[in-house]
């Protein structure tokens, strides 16, 4: 499109090394964001361990004790973080929506960042007719408003976990697969990978052990920035009802629940509104340490 | 009269995270009217740089002028308020600068571009008197059909026609010093000789002061009244062009000489100056050219050398200065 | 240039393909299309007329040929809910979310770029470390979030707005705002590292040798050639305000498609459904082909080649 590049801000990435160096795991944790990892640990852990921990039955609805506040705002630590409009326990809701917004936001990113590494490794290497049906059927998924789309077939096929899952990794793919494909084309003009076809590999082995381990840093990235993402859209998803289905908690629908009772009892929209808050930033802040650490292009930072 | 541009003792710092490089270390020259100076030095050798100090537009945040006066018809421009400074800059001392092909701003017309020192030093607004003024200014640099380029764009135009443009533009309110930072070094050898014939024929007709750098001796030859040489942010030697030449004082001239290269000249191999120009940032005891220099003797390594004077405008910052000539 | 419209526009007619062929297994993810196209309290009869002007017993290519036949003559069936043409709801609905989306773009821009490039001008400085700030909370945090906390605040707390509807200029502030969140924060970021690369250019440093004041250098000089990146990645923003007001329009009552989406898959109206995503899809898809040609108007380069 332009026969002058040399003075276009955009292509500083040319002529960028592409072998990562290797160097000594305690090196490579100088800068680890303390506080975002201990509030991720805190997340993952409520999280697995819930059924263990959690002070109440996530379920149990105790109407004598509706509307209970947090302590701190004449709370008692019967409910630490208060009751909700049916007398359920907040603290042991959230630990609940803590695991749901984990298992969505992991599956979804494995699925879809396997589906989508897997369709820019086909696209980018083997080129031609392939390259084009994938690269248009990228270009079509990130064309569409996401959301409307996702709550259509989520409607169109009823929403459960399982469902979710599989809608959200059909939709986000997509994002994966435009990244990832400049990568791989990126990586297969490499002296190494030339010198793997000459020496007469097998594309599925030159794709598998010469060109994956060098999109896999970007990927990582990506991954983690992506996670962030579906846990934002799983809550919501579940915000508008068409997300895990009632009666399981979801922070997503704690949120729902709250905007209800706004200036009533606003620690049921402020509490789960933190917990997403919170994850999503520690999550944003450990990808972004991530990259600086594991994208050589980002690294002269 | 004061001359056109004296620079005296000029500093420049570059305060980076491994310590103060000592870019410009006490530069001092003077330039008058219808003069030539050659400004010439390896990479690194505070040319560019003392340039940039003149009009005082540094890297952002790095750099800083910390010494010394550049009196510019004998007012020091390091004392002026910066929209004054401004104000001189593209009107009164204007540049060409070294990459054309870069130097252009992609999303403006050639016209656009060169209607703005008219702009804004002549406060000229008319469309048609400016356009006639661009049109004038490129006829002047020999662009053809200039009516037609006002419209192109940069990228349209060969790097050599490029470069004519922002000659143009350099000249067209009429400045009295051109500062010409390496304008030749992106371009093609049959291209350069034609923009160095036109910066000479521009400054003759205009009788511009004109500082030249380059890193090239063979450009100064053909072009410069006299010649500064730079090294490690000093003038190690100045003065008239054929005094230089027949008689160069300091063994970095010398070298620099013997790097031209000659047709005829019976050699096997490219004279190269041996080893690296210094980190500016940690400058050895006495002088800074010794590790390199053929003719180095004990003193040299432990007692920085002072300028020496042979005449009244030939002068050479070495401890052999002396028998240096003589040879 | 020519050759650059052309591909364009052969490209954005394989994506609507695209669309309407994700918008035609919609309905039949179920399983049985008949039961979403059809109202609940339909007879035997209505559901088997159905199938045959669907040609549900047809291969899947010929059912598609009927779909896009439906679409190219601008009949996409009649909504359940509303028992007129689906399309007409959906055009009854589309300007309140397209105003709201402006709004959105118009805060998102205005706040992203200025904010953007006084960092870039000011970079180390306090005004920059803000932008940094903004630009990970609006990643952060999502939209629908600080919708609520903004109608905790402005509406519940201090009762300076009021909390939803469409009525009046005030109505549009704390919607716009929610729905621009994350694209203003994203485009400070892109701003500022935009800008800075720009200012780092020889055309800058000319311009400044020329004696071009610094106002002028920074928004003549400098964002006319930053704004092509921050343009395309605005033409990708469009997408989140319309995309986005499915939730936001919830939050705050509007009365627009997002709203009107979430109505019709509770009622599982789904003709309109199909409507909204296919109308929609399409529409965004155009606009984004006309930013495309639009930068085309702001870099020669592309222009004239």
């Amino acid at each position: 499109m332009t026969t002058d590049s040399s003075s276009l801000p955009l292509d500083k990435s040319v002529a960028e090394p592409i072998a990562p160096k290797r160097a000594s795991w305690l090196h490579n944790l100088r800068g680890l964001p303390v506080v975002p990892l201990t509030i991720l640990l805190i997340v993952i852990g409520t999280g697995i361990l819930a059924p263990i921990i959690q002070p109440h039955n996530p379920n149990e609805v105790d109407l004598l004790a509706s509307l209970r506040p947090p302590v701190g705002f004449d709370g008692t630590w019967e409910h630490p973080l208060g009751t909700d409009e049916l007398g359920r326990d907040v603290l042991s809701r959230l630990m609940d929506g803590a695991q749901i917004s984990l298992l969505v936001g992991i599956a979804v990113v494995l699925g879809a960042g396997t589906l989508g590494a897997t369709l820019a490794l086909l696209a980018g290497y083997f080129r031609g007719w392939v390259d084009i049906l994938i690269s248009r059927a990228t270009d079509t998924f990130l064309a569409v408003p996401f959301l409307l789309v996702a709550i259509s077939v989520v409607g169109a096929v009823g929403a459960s976990t399982r469902n979710l899952i599989l809608v959200l990794i059909f939709m986000t793919w997509a994002g994966y697969a435009r990244v990832l494909r400049s990568e791989v084309l990126r990586v297969r003009e490499a002296d190494f990978v030339r010198l793997a076809k000459v020496a007469g590999c097998s594309p599925a082995r030159i794709i598998i052990r010469h060109i994956l381990p060098n999109i896999v840093n970007p990927l990582i990235v990506l991954a983690t920035l992506q996670l962030s993402a579906v846990i934002v859209i799983e809550a919501s998803l579940s915000f508008l009802g068409l997300g895990v289905p009632a009666p399981q908690a979801t922070w997503g629908g704690m949120l729902a629940n709250g905007k209800a009772y706004l200036g009533v009892q606003n620690s049921l929209t402020i509490v789960p509104g933190i917990a997403i808050a919170a994850t999503c930033l520690s999550i944003n802040l450990m990808g972004d340490w991530l990259r600086v650490r594991l994208d050589p292009r980002f690294r002269q930072l | 009269m004061p001359p056109l541009l004296e620079v005296k003792n000029l500093q420049t710092h570059f305060i980076t995270r491994s310590g103060v490089a000592r870019a410009v270390d006490g530069v001092t020259f003077s330039l008058e009217r219808g003069q030539t100076l050659g400004l010439v030095g390896e990479s690194g050798s505070g040319k560019s740089v003392t340039c940039s100090s003149i009009v005082r537009l540094l890297p952002k945040g790095s750099g800083r002028i910390v010494g010394g006066e550049v009196l510019f018809e004998g007012r020091n421009l390091l004392d002026i308020s910066e929209n004054e400074m401004r104000r001189i800059r593209g009107s009164q001392i204007s540049f060409v600068t070294q990459d054309p092909m870069t130097s252009l701003n992609p999303v403006y017309s050639i016209g656009n571009q060169m209607e703005e020192p008219l702009r804004y030093h002549q406060g000229m607004r008319n469309h048609g008197q400016l356009h006639a003024k661009v049109v004038e200014a490129l006829t002047q640099v020999g662009i053809p059909s200039p009516e037609r380029r006002v419209k192109d764009y940069p990228h349209q135009l060969s790097g050599g026609q490029r470069q004519r443009v922002v000659t143009a533009m350099a000249i067209e309110c009429q400045p009295s010093l051109l500062i010409a930072d390496e304008p030749t070094t992106a371009l093609d050898v049959t291209v350069q000789i034609q923009i160095l014939r036109l910066l000479k024929d521009v400054q003759k007709e205009l009788n511009l002061g004109m500082i030249l750098v380059t890193h090239d001796l063979s450009v100064i030859a053909r072009t410069c009244d006299k010649v500064a040489v730079m090294y490690a942010g000093r003038i190690v030697e100045e003065g008239p062009i054929d005094e230089i030449f027949a008689r160069p004082r300091h063994p970095y001239t010398r070298s620099l000489m013997r790097a031209i290269p000659q047709i005829g000249r019976k050699e096997d191999r490219l004279y190269s100056i041996p080893g690296q120009p210094p980190d500016v940032r940690r400058l050895p005891q006495g002088c800074p050219f010794a590790p390199r220099c053929p003719d180095v003797i004990d003193r040299c390594t432990h007692e920085a050398p002072t300028e020496q004077f042979f005449g009244s405008n030939h002068r050479a910052r070495c401890l052999r200065a002396e028998e240096m000539g003589a040879s | 240039m020519t050759g650059y419209i052309v591909s364009r526009l052969i490209q954005t007619l394989v994506t609507i393909v695209g669309i309407s062929v994700v918008v035609f297994f919609l309905a039949r993810l179920s399983g049985d299309a008949t039961a979403l196209l059809i109202p609940p309290e339909a007879t035997a009869e209505d559901r088997e007329a159905l199938k045959e002007s669907l040609g549900l017993d047809d291969p899947l290519p010929v059912q598609y040929g009927i779909f896009v036949k439906g679409i190219i003559t601008g009949d996409f069936g009649d909504s359940f809910r509303f028992g007129e043409p689906a399309l007409d709801v959906f055009l009854d609905r589309f300007p309140n979310t397209l105003k709201l989306a402006a709004a959105s773009a118009v805060v998102a821009l205005l706040g992203g770029v200025s904010v953007g490039v006084l960092g870039a001008i000011r970079a180390g400085g306090f005004v920059d470390r803000l932008t940094t700030v903004i630009a990970l909370l609006g990643q952060a945090i999502p939209s629908f979030l600080i919708g609520i906390m903004l109608i905790l605040f402005f509406a519940v707390e201090l009762r300076w707005l009021p909390t939803s509807g469409m009525a009046g200029p005030k109505t549009f502030i704390m919607p716009a705002i929610a729905s621009a969140w994350y694209s203003m924060a994203a485009l400070t970021r892109m701003t500022r590292s935009s800008m800075l690369d720009v200012m780092e250019t020889d055309y800058i440093r000319l311009a400044r040798l020329k004696g071009v004041p610094e106002r002028a250098v920074i928004w003549k000089h400098a964002f006319r050639n930053a704004l092509v990146p921050i343009l395309s990645l605005f033409s990708l923003q469009i997408i989140f305000f319309v995309s986005g007001s499915v939730v936001i329009e919830q939050i705050f009552a509007w009365p627009g498609i997002g709203q009107l989406t979430i109505q019709a898959i509770f009622s599982r109206d789904y003709p309109l459904v199909q409507t909204i995503v296919f109308v929609t899809s399409t529409f965004l898809v155009l606009l984004n082909l006309g930013v495309d040609l639009l930068y085309a108007v702001i870099d020669p380069r592309i222009r004239l080649a």
